[in-house]
């Protein structure tokens, strides 16, 4: 069949084109409209419209992922377990044992999906045969820390009290502004173990020495909130004592004054949610922030904090809720609104001094006192600078010898600048739309 | 031949190309000049005995400019390496530049002294942890923050709590007298589930008859029985209350008609024990005897607690055109009215 010649004449045309346009379009309206009479009526109605939905699932970002296979941390899970298997049987293989069926791989399920979660805070031996009930809360997808509540009763029996929430110590960089300063504050309030201290320029408060002080003064957790142009614009979470450090790009931050008919918190440990964790890197950032919050939630309190991931974006919301029917839950939100994204998890703290490892003796850590919340006001900051330059002057007065002897400070390791990263995100990485990595 | 006072007036009064003018002051950009300013004393092409004290790498040199190689622009300059001891490269200074002029001495023990400070800072400052500066890049923050709109989109938050703690609900991981649930919810929750098991009993042991029981009052589907139930349209409108009538309720057990008015079923039996009989027969008269399956959440009139019940108004027979209708006949102390009064009514 031979094109249809164009026409030359441009009205002509024109008009041809929006006539068959429209004749198109009618044809198709009709057809809906034929659909739409079918699905209403009564006999087959809703299996037909449920077969046409069921056979025309739209196609999204989340449907059609793809998973980054350059690391294991961010690779298929399934693919990872199938790989799994394969060494396992491979090796009984070589090794001539007798092959154990289903023990091992059901095994490593269960290890996957259920225990994990659970295990937040002060780590509690956790029997491995989990309750039915977790079973059915648990896909692939979700983590959550429903069958806690079950086991933490059971376990409360053999236990005294309730484990204390773990304490949490949340500061910025210096110099905070009036964003950050209440963005702090919020976040004391969700975590029921958080404290707060106003973190002075210097020397003697680099992160990783406040870390390795409040790991020492017993804090499970280190949040350090970045500031950028007057607002704050990063999260540095570093988990004590020896942790894993994480940093993440913070935004759309919404404090709970700007949420309208926003609730009151209140000091009840709150519930966790913590959805669409898929990959290993994934339940790593899941489980530590899982363990910033007491195990043992507080039901009574109704509150329930979420950590949604979509696509690499964590979104943390804070509800009250209420069960208003078998069917029908209501919420109200409480406290601030942010979003996350994880650019870097680094093993270990990072480091204190400067990449050649020099240190000046630690006097400053006992004069600290972060428990209150002090100011340090502008005399000593200055007191301190005019101490700085008459050291300067001195130095230059002070002969060779004496200099050498000065610099013999303490010498920390600290962690090399480049290297380490468990996961790093790079632009580049950004290639594929579908490509997500948590 | 050098002659430094024509210089300087070519320098001054016309043109040189090192000098910045402000409004308050002249600056000499010439990196060998000693003040850095457009002055007769310090400028570096008008004096041909000159001396400067400058850095590179954290040394201090000194140069010496002199009369005698003024000719040769190549060797002009004489570069002496200054001692690290501060108060060394003074004793220096002094040394090489015994019968200078003041000015030149004393300006270059002030720059000795500048540099040693500021070299002295950077050093420090190095140890410090200094905060990293990473540069804003415009696209990507763009880029990010329409895929973080597109992804808040996509999660469906709010939806995705509350299917969450409804699974927790309903999987019983709260525990069995769960703190954060209504007494009543908490028993509807225990009776669906109970009722799950019953049913996945019956579908196992295959049996054919219909459960009653008294706990099904909700949207449940009613199961079994004689007849069915089945909704013909959605909207139903409160009008729809004046279409019941006790006749199609009789026949059939009403508690699961009843749903959450509770009140329902007793007001039914009350004012249909008297039309019983009557209306039994109208009612198996009418060869589609198909009843409406009351709404959900019927709110409960004050009007129902009349026996007697109005016939529908004039708009539930025009409603009555495009659906299949209950056609009841009620009883009043007068003759059963037709339909035809009613639409006259």
């Amino acid at each position: 069949m031979a094109r249809e010649k164009k026409i030359k004449n441009a009205f002509k045309r024109s008009e041809e084109h929006r006539k068959s346009k429209r004749e198109k379009e009618q044809a198709k309206l009709a057809r809906r409209m034929e659909i739409k009479k079918a699905e209403q009526s009564k006999e087959n109605g809703a299996a037909l419209k449920a077969a046409r939905l069921a056979k025309n699932i739209p196609r999204t970002l989340d449907n059609t992922r793809q998973f980054d296979a350059t690391s294991y941390l961010t690779a298929d899970p399934a693919t990872l377990r199938d790989l799994e298997e394969k060494a396992a049987k491979a090796s009984r293989m070589i090794n001539g044992e007798e092959p154990e069926e289903s023990d091992d791989s059901e095994d490593g399920e269960d290890e996957d999906k259920d225990e994990e979660m659970p295990e937040a805070g002060p780590s509690n031996p956790r029997p491995n045969a989990s309750p039915p009930q977790a079973e059915e809360d648990d896909d692939d997808e979700d983590l959550d820390e429903g069958a806690e509540g079950e086991e933490e009763e059971q376990q409360e029996v053999v236990s005294d009290q309730p484990l204390p929430p773990p304490k949490i110590l949340i500061t910025t960089s210096a110099s905070p502004c009036k964003l950050t300063y209440n963005f702090v504050e919020d976040l004391k309030n969700v975590f029921p173990g958080g404290e707060s201290f106003k973190r002075p320029r210097g020397k003697g408060f680099e992160i990783g020495r406040v870390a390795r002080w409040a790991g020492k003064r017993g804090y499970q957790a280190l949040i350090v909130v970045n500031e950028d142009h007057k607002a704050p614009n990063a999260i540095t979470l570093i988990n004590l004592p020896a942790g894993p450090t994480a940093y993440f790009k913070l935004s759309s931050v919404i404090p709970s004054a700007n949420i309208y008919g926003h609730a009151r918190p209140s000091p009840h440990s709150p519930e966790l949610i913590l959805n669409n964790f898929t990959t290993l890197l994934g339940h790593s950032v899941g489980r530590l922030f899982g363990s910033l919050f007491p195990p043992q939630p507080q039901f009574r309190g109704r509150q329930v904090v979420t950590l949604h991931n979509q696509r690499d974006f964590l979104f943390f919301r804070r509800h009250r809720y209420m069960f208003t029917s078998p069917t029908s839950a209501k919420l109200q939100e409480i406290g601030p609104r942010f979003t996350l994204k994880l650019r870097w998890l680094r093993k270990g703290l990072p480091s204190v001094t400067a990449p050649d490892g020099r240190a000046p003796a630690g006097e400053n850590d006992d004069d600290v006192d972060v428990s209150s919340d002090e100011e340090v006001d502008e005399a000593a900051l200055a007191a301190r600078e005019k101490k700085d330059e008459d050291e300067a002057m001195a130095e230059m007065v002070m002969p060779d010898k004496q200099k050498k002897q000065k610099d013999n400070g303490i010498k920390v390791p600290g962690l090399a600048e480049d290297g380490e990263y468990e996961w790093k995100w790079k632009p580049k990485m950004e290639v594929s739309r579908r490509t997500f990595f948590l | 031949m050098q002659s430094d006072d024509i210089i300087w007036t070519v320098i001054n009064h016309q043109f040189c190309s090192y000098k910045v003018k402000t409004a308050t002051q002249n600056f000499c950009r010439n990196e060998y000049n000693l003040t850095g300013f457009c002055t007769r004393q310090s400028c570096p092409l008008a004096n041909s005995r000159y001396a400067t004290v400058r850095e590179k790498d954290g040394v201090l040199y000194l140069y010496m400019k002199t009369i005698e190689r003024a000719h040769t622009p190549a060797n002009m300059w004489e570069r002496i390496k200054l001692s690290n001891n501060y108060v060394k490269a003074l004793e220096q200074i002094d040394k090489e530049l015994i019968y200078w002029p003041n000015f030149i001495t004393h300006k270059c023990k002030q720059r000795i002294t500048k540099i040693t400070q500021y070299l002295i800072k950077m050093r420090r400052l190095s140890l410090t942890a200094q905060p990293k500066k990473v540069g804003i890049k415009k696209k990507l923050e763009r880029r990010e923050a329409t895929r973080e709109r597109k992804a808040l989109a996509a999660a469906h938050l709010e939806k995705n709590i509350e299917k969450e703690l409804l699974e927790r609900l309903r999987s019983k991981a709260y525990g069995d007298a769960p703190l954060n649930v209504n007494e009543d919810v908490w028993q509807q929750v225990l009776d669906l589930d109970r009722k799950g098991k019953e049913k996945e009993l019956e579908l196992d042991m295959e049996d054919d008859e219909s459960l009653l029981d008294s706990d099904e009052e909700r949207e449940e589907e009613w199961e079994g029985g004689e007849r069915e139930y089945v909704e013909d349209t959605d909207d139903e409108s409160v009008g729809d209350l004046e279409d019941y009538s006790g006749s199609e309720f009789d026949e059939f057990d009403s508690e699961e008609e009843g749903s959450e008015g509770q009140e329902f079923p007793s007001d039914l039996e009350v004012s249909d024990e008297d039309d019983d009989e009557e209306e039994g027969s109208d009612a198996a008269d009418e060869p589609k005897a198909k009843g409406k399956a009351p709404p959900p959440t019927k709110p409960t009139n004050g009007t129902l607690a009349g026996t007697k019940r109005k016939a529908p108004p004039k708009g539930g027979a025009k409603k009555g055109a495009r659906r299949p209708k209950v056609d009841v006949e009620y009883e009043m102390e007068t003759e059963p009215l037709s339909r035809e009064m009613l639409k006259n009514w």
